[in-house]
């Protein structure tokens, strides 16, 4: 088993090495969807805005918050939000949909996780000018503690490429995880305060179930930030030590699997 | 090297070696139940057959034992579906094997899909970084030698133009020129690559020879008799996923060309 996850982590190591194929295959990705498209990636961004001015019309003025507050709020929730979607539906694909060059070559299995992660770093990037725009349009402001942004989106990348991995190679074997993480994708987000706040819960109970949704504090960690607050250390020490925990239990299964995936595709 | 040498030694630098090694392919959406009861053989394939859990399994390969050392140059014969490109799969690290041991020592290549990633929407420049980041390759080497792929694959101003509106000859010179630039010690091949018209293909074969000259090993799954005499000099013949005889490329083209 040592040997095992030796060779696991070699692989994951060993995948630096394919950084140019990362960095090509996500521009490549980015490149294609919006192929010839007058606005390229910006469809994304203008799709995204739409939710959130739509989202912001109707929901603020019932929840009766004003939009100084509300707008950021909604719209660092939103970003964030696509963010998490994209890379739990994506990574569920991330070996599938490279069959051919998995079969026929023998670059590390990580460089493709770590492809999907990159595309949604980029996608990510383009989505984040709608914040400014938000502040903008709202009279909100920020302070230079959105800086502790930075570190709070290097811990949930972090956090969803161990969850990328493990959903890249359950659902290589068992076809009926990425249509499973689909559906339920969409019901979470109903069950994560991205348009809503957790002090807008009528019942305790509520706020403790939600302290046990991962996507609650990966929003809190590049939000709270960006409109100026600083996250509890507590939401930190959770994502470190999610972060340390996930890989160790991805890095198992990995040991256990790397070897068969080839197989099951 | 000459083909009296080539049964296994004991001496030699042994680089790849075998151990009752097998390569059983799970089969997932096949219907198990009808199956169960019964051993398929497939008239030129692998075997079909339940495993000790009870799930079909195609066994393509099944205890090989053999191992090549530095110098050789192996052909490998078989008819379709003898398990020939999955031994190239496992030769290449693809496959590990599901019983048994594998060593293999060296960095490996495959010529056999010289194509793979192509993507048309980009330039040819761009696919020789594409391809070389398939291949491994750092960025910086394939910038020292894109001068030289590019006069060698003799595409002038289109080098700058979307792949997609190159002819199927030009795609192949490119993706050719920049797999070339490769030295594996352990070369892949699932017969001769070819390409271009004739004249291409004399400069081809050229590059093709210097590739050849600096690599330790060669395997080469072929159907060409001649090809198999011409560059090799041990054979294997793979039936049924076993193989079927392994010695002095003669000896073991003979047989089985002749049969």
């Amino acid at each position: 088993m040592q040997n095992k996850i030796s060779y696991a982590l070699r692989d994951v190591w060993g995948s630096r090495k394919f950084a140019s194929l990362i960095h090509i295959l996500g521009w490549q990705d980015m490149r294609h969807r919006y192929r010839r498209s007058l606005l390229g990636p910006f469809w994304l961004v203008a799709s995204t805005a739409a939710v959130v001015a739509t989202i912001c019309s109707i929901m603020g003025p019932m929840f009766g918050v004003p939009a100084d507050q509300y707008v950021p709020y909604v719209a660092m929730g939103m970003i964030t939000w696509n963010l998490i979607v994209a890379m739990m539906t994506e990574s569920s694909e991330a070996f599938i949909s490279q069959s051919t060059m998995i079969q026929q070559t023998s670059s590390p299995l990580f460089t493709y996780v770590a492809q999907v992660a990159w595309r949604n770093t980029l996608l990510f990037a383009h989505n984040l000018v709608i914040f400014p725009a938000a502040l903008l349009l709202s009279g909100a402001h920020t302070n230079a503690n959105a800086l502790y942004a930075v570190p709070g989106f290097l811990l949930v990348i972090l956090n969803l490429t161990w969850m990328g991995l493990i959903l890249a190679i359950l659902s290589s074997r068992y076809r009926d995880l990425p249509k499973t993480i689909e559906s339920i994708l969409p019901v979470m987000m109903f069950m994560t305060p991205v348009m809503w706040k957790p002090e807008m819960m009528p019942l305790r109970f509520g706020v403790t179930i939600l302290k046990a949704n991962p996507f609650y504090w990966m929003i809190d960690l590049l939000r709270v930030p960006m409109m100026g607050g600083v996250p509890p250390g507590k939401v930190w020490l959770v994502a470190a030590l999610a972060g340390v925990l996930g890989w160790g239990v991805a890095l198992l299964l990995f040991a256990r699997s790397r070897d068969r995936i080839v197989y099951w595709l | 090297m000459n083909s009296s040498e080539t049964k296994p030694q004991t001496n030699c630098q042994q680089m790849i070696e075998f151990r009752d090694a097998s390569v059983h392919f799970p089969v997932f959406n096949a219907n198990t139940r009808s199956f169960r009861k019964r051993v398929i053989q497939v008239a030129t394939g692998g075997i079909v057959a339940p495993d000790h859990t009870g799930h079909m399994v195609v066994q393509a390969l099944t205890n090989l034992n053999f191992g090549i050392c530095a110098g050789e140059r192996v052909a490998l014969f078989g008819h379709n579906g003898a398990g020939k490109t999955t031994l190239l799969g496992a030769l290449s690290r693809i496959y590990a094997p599901t019983h048994g041991a594998v060593r293999i020592e060296g960095s490996v290549a495959s010529l056999i899909n010289i194509t793979l990633g192509t993507d048309a929407e980009s330039t040819g420049r761009e696919n020789i970084y594409l391809r070389g980041a398939i291949l491994g390759l750092g960025q910086d080497f394939i910038k020292k030698n894109m001068e030289e792929i590019i006069e060698f694959s003799e595409l002038g101003d289109f080098i700058d133009l979307p792949v997609r509106t190159y002819s199927s000859g030009m795609a192949m010179r490119l993706a050719f020129a920049v797999s070339t630039m490769l030295r594996p010690e352990i070369l892949i091949m699932d017969e001769w690559l070819s390409v271009g018209d004739k004249d291409f293909q004399v400069k081809a074969a050229a590059r093709l020879d210097a590739m050849l000259q600096e690599t330790k090993i060669l395997v080469l799954a072929t159907h060409s008799e001649d090809l198999a005499l011409r560059h090799c000099n041990r054979a294997i013949w793979l039936e049924h996923g076993h193989i079927r005889m392994d010695g002095a490329v003669d000896d073991v083209a003979r047989l089985y060309f002749g049969s």
